[in-house]
């Protein structure tokens, strides 16, 4: 997250709940700091993620110029989160690699694979590099992966 | 001549230098001559007898983020792109230690480049 402060452009990272941006804790405060008025931000966020299920987390890329006016991406929710919802858990391994806290097919990260390659961030990469990228993040999530 | 040529072809992100282009092609023929017929034989025999965990048909549960649509479901083992299978392949340590050397190399030549390149007295 940069914290430029003064007459420069910041990027500010957050992760959103999909359908509900507006409370204070996670998005007021952080844009407020920068001089940005939340309700303009939380209207927009929330039509443009008005498609996905609610209070889906949603990471979002804030871009605040000098002038106060912003622009935001919106990306594909987490990896973690995607992998933990199909293999039906809902925390993650306390020792990744020494305990395995669920198992996914080949065919949930190939499902996967596909909703993270809609990311214009993914744009230029093969789904089957992708795909790599999520069995790695499933490791670190302590889930193993089978065929 | 042509190996080098399908690779550069390939979607990367070009950094300029013409040995990365070069180390790729190193890297395929290396592991083209490190994997032998026995292991292609065992890749391939696999290939054949892997079902996988998610019969087709099988709701793949939790990985729809849209209102206004369902799960995916499982399509044959048929349907899938061959390299999925591949996916969980253990990587041959030759091939694994080539590629720490390769990536060495190159970021020792481009640190000697960019020294060069440099104005620092």
């Amino acid at each position: 997250m940069s914290k430029k402060g003064g007459g420069a452009a910041s990027i500010l990272k957050l992760i959103v709940p999909a359908g509900k941006a507006m409370p204070s804790p996670p998005v007021g405060p952080a844009l407020g700091q920068r001089g940005v008025k939340s309700m303009d931000f939380c209207k927009q966020f929330n039509d443009r993620t008005k498609d996905l299920i609610l209070e889906t987390p949603t990471p979002v890329a804030i871009y605040i110029k000098p002038d106060r006016t912003f622009t935001f991406a919106v990306k594909s929710p987490p990896t973690s989160w995607l992998l933990k919802r199909a293999a039906g858990v809902t925390k993650g391994a306390a020792q990744p690699g020494k305990e395995t806290v669920g198992t996914v097919s080949l065919k949930h990260i190939f499902a996967i694979g596909q909703i993270k390659s809609k990311d214009p961030a993914m744009s230029h990469i093969d789904l089957q590099n992708i795909c790599k990228s999520v069995i790695a993040t499933a490791k670190s999530v302590g889930i193993k992966v089978v065929h | 001549m042509l190996a080098r040529f399908a690779l550069t072809q390939r979607k990367c992100i070009s950094r300029g230098f013409a040995f990365t282009a070069i180390q790729r092609t190193a890297e395929a023929a290396a592991a083209a001559t490190t994997s032998s017929t026995a292991s292609e034989v065992t890749q391939q025999a696999k290939q054949k007898t892997i079902t996988s965990s998610a019969a087709q048909g099988a709701v793949l549960k939790g990985l729809n983020i849209y209102k206004e649509g369902k799960d995916p479901v499982a399509l044959k083992d048929e349907e899938y792109p061959g390299w999925l299978w591949t996916l969980l392949d253990v990587v041959p340590e030759e091939v694994k230690e080539e590629r720490v050397r390769q990536r060495l190399q190159r970021s020792r030549e481009i640190k000697e480049a960019n020294f060069m390149k440099s104005k620092k007295k």
